[in-house]
């Protein structure tokens, strides 16, 4: 008895696992689609989720509960009503009931996994996934659109919609095509395009804050009255204050004005 | 135990070739007489006159080692001319009453035109098939096993005869129908019989232990839930499809579907059955236990396409 129950459950579950593969692939190709068609229309990939969960979620009840032994029979034409009616009749162990068990325990040892499988349809929807997912990438980064179709929506909806809007794939990829990025590691593209040729600059002295021209005796240049510096300051070093007693901070600067106060007398 | 189908299966194949030795054509009537000796029940057999339905039945008899016997349904046949009787004796000088079987006291009884019979000898014949056993004066005497009632009827010539209440033909497990021959097997048929003096004899394939142990195996051949099921829901169908049936099958139909679909993959060398096998059986199953309504004969509906419309 344990034999061939076990022999069933396993070829019932080789069964649900081959569809529930079937129907991630699906879910993924689902989910593919609609991410495209939502990049396309600037709307957010986000949204391309809920079609896949809804196909998904019955998929997967129908695989774990609704999984038969008529399912496995179906493929298998050879096992046709051997795998039912020994399921049923597990329990019983007279010598017909173990022939038919014998055959269907030595049917069951021919059975492959391929039998479950559409190797044509497989290859097909990951070709799909595949060229799906290249287009998402391209679009996304040449921020392809038909179309803002936000406005078609309420305002508070509009948001959420615009949300991650240029594709799943857009914003992480947007670097590998994104030509305006290109000029920090080549350089402007019009200065590309001269070539070798000389070029002569001029900075035009109107532009700046001070003219270059008048900087021959710059000790003597108040700097304060450019207007350039007035938000740079000096404040006390906070560890200095931490690290430092009071009565002994009074000590330093009292030390350090008299030294201030002698070093002018002695320029004078 | 494999092997025993597959022996069973070459069994039949043999039976089946030897009775085309000596019957043309006529195959699913064959296998289905064959299916009810194996499922221990007993049959209806519809059919014109001069199709060789006595001969079919002779020659299996023949060819399972069991004794054979033949009843001519008549108006005046009475209970004791099929069942048997008392008659005086006398043994040194001494008279006695000694019973004397009648020709039911065989394994295979060939009842022809039971429609002509009284309902009082149908009443004989009925605890026949059914208890396996008669009752003459006060005294139960058993019947012989393995034992086959197949009744025969003329679907002409109805004046005169008592047809079977559907009571009574809900106990035969089968209405087989015969069919006329083809033009092909007519004419082997007439090659045939007009070149040969006599039948040829048959020598037994089966043996009456074989058959018992036969009858044994067919009750155990497993059956899957789903196909119980179909049964169920057919014979159901048949009580509730009023727009064609006025009375549908009694759950006899439904045993009697399932063992026969039993033994349909018995002797196909299965030991399962198959949605196949009841699809086939039904047809006989059904045949003489559903009553067409006045819309389905009206339409000219015959119970065979009332059938497929229930198994559709």
């Amino acid at each position: 008895m344990d034999n061939i129950t076990d022999a069933l459950k396993e070829v019932r579950r080789s069964l649900v696992l081959t569809r529930l593969f079937n129907r991630f692939t699906n879910t993924v190709l689902i989910f593919l689609v609609f991410a495209l068609i939502l990049t396309i229309f600037k709307l957010s990939w986000k949204f391309a989720l809920i079609p896949p969960i809804i196909y998904l979620l019955p998929g997967i009840y129908n695989a774990f509960i609704k999984t038969s032994y008529k399912d496995v029979e179906d493929i298998v034409p050879d096992l046709e009503w051997q795998l039912r009616t020994a399921a049923d009749n597990a329990e019983k162990q007279d010598e017909i009931v173990k022939s038919l068990k014998n055959l269907v325990l030595k049917n069951v040892k021919n059975i492959r996994s391929s039998f479950f499988f559409d190797e044509k349809s497989l290859v097909y929807k990951l070709v799909a996934i595949g060229c799906l997912s290249f287009i998402i990438v391209l679009i996304g980064s040449f921020h392809v659109n038909f179309g803002d179709f936000k406005g078609i929506f309420p305002t508070g909806f509009v948001n959420k919609l615009g949300k991650g809007a240029g594709g799943i794939f857009g914003e992480n990829f947007a670097g590998v095509f994104d030509r305006k990025n290109d000029r920090d590691i080549y350089g402007e593209e019009s200065v590309v395009e001269l070539g070798n040729e000389e070029i002569n600059l001029q900075i035009t002295p109107e532009n700046s804050l001070f003219d270059p021209s008048n900087l021959n005796n710059i000790e003597n240049y108040d700097f304060t009255q450019s207007g350039v510096l007035n938000d740079i300051g000096a404040s006390p070093d906070q560890s200095y204050e931490d690290r430092i007693k009071k009565e002994e901070q009074e000590l330093i600067k009292t030390y350090l004005n008299k030294l201030a106060e002698y070093s002018n007398k002695k320029k004078q | 135990m494999e092997k025993v189908f597959t022996d069973v299966k070459e069994k039949f194949l043999d039976i089946f070739s030897h009775t085309s030795k000596v019957i043309v054509g006529q195959t699913d009537v064959l296998k289905q007489i064959v299916i009810s000796i194996l499922c221990d029940s007993n049959a209806l057999l519809e059919g014109y006159p001069g199709l060789a339905k006595t001969l079919s039945v002779r020659t299996l008899a023949q060819l399972m080692d069991m004794k054979f016997s033949r009843i001519q349904g008549t108006p005046d046949l009475m209970p004791s001319d099929i069942t048997g009787t008392y008659v005086l004796e006398e043994h040194d000088g001494k008279r006695e009453f000694k019973f004397q079987p009648g020709p039911v006291f065989a394994n295979i009884v060939l009842f022809d035109e039971v429609n002509r019979a009284s309902p009082r000898t149908h009443s004989a014949i009925l605890e026949a098939m059914q208890e396996k056993q008669v009752t003459v004066g006060n005294k139960t005497f058993k019947l012989d096993k393995p034992f086959f009632v197949l009744a025969t009827m003329n679907p002409i010539e109805m004046e005169g005869t008592f047809s079977l209440s559907e009571a009574q033909a809900d106990r035969f497990l089968f209405k087989i129908k015969t069919d006329y021959p083809s033009p092909e097997e007519e004419l082997e048929i007439v090659n045939r019989y007009t070149e040969l003096l006599k039948d040829p004899s048959m020598k037994p394939i089966l043996t009456k232990e074989n058959v018992f142990k036969l009858q044994d195996i067919v009750r155990k051949v497993p059956v899957a839930n789903d196909i119980k099921k179909m049964v169920v829901e057919l014979i159901n169908k048949s009580r509730k499809s009023k727009e064609l049936i006025e009375y549908g099958a009694s759950p006899r139909a439904s045993i009697g579907l399932i063992l026969a679909a039993k033994a349909n993959a018995l002797i196909n060398g299965r030991n399962y059955v198959t949605k196949e096998d009841v699809i086939e059986m039904a047809f006989p199953i059904l045949r003489h236990r559903i009553i067409l309504n006045f819309e389905a004969e009206r339409n000219n509906f015959k119970e065979d396409d009332v059938i497929k419309y229930l198994l559709k």
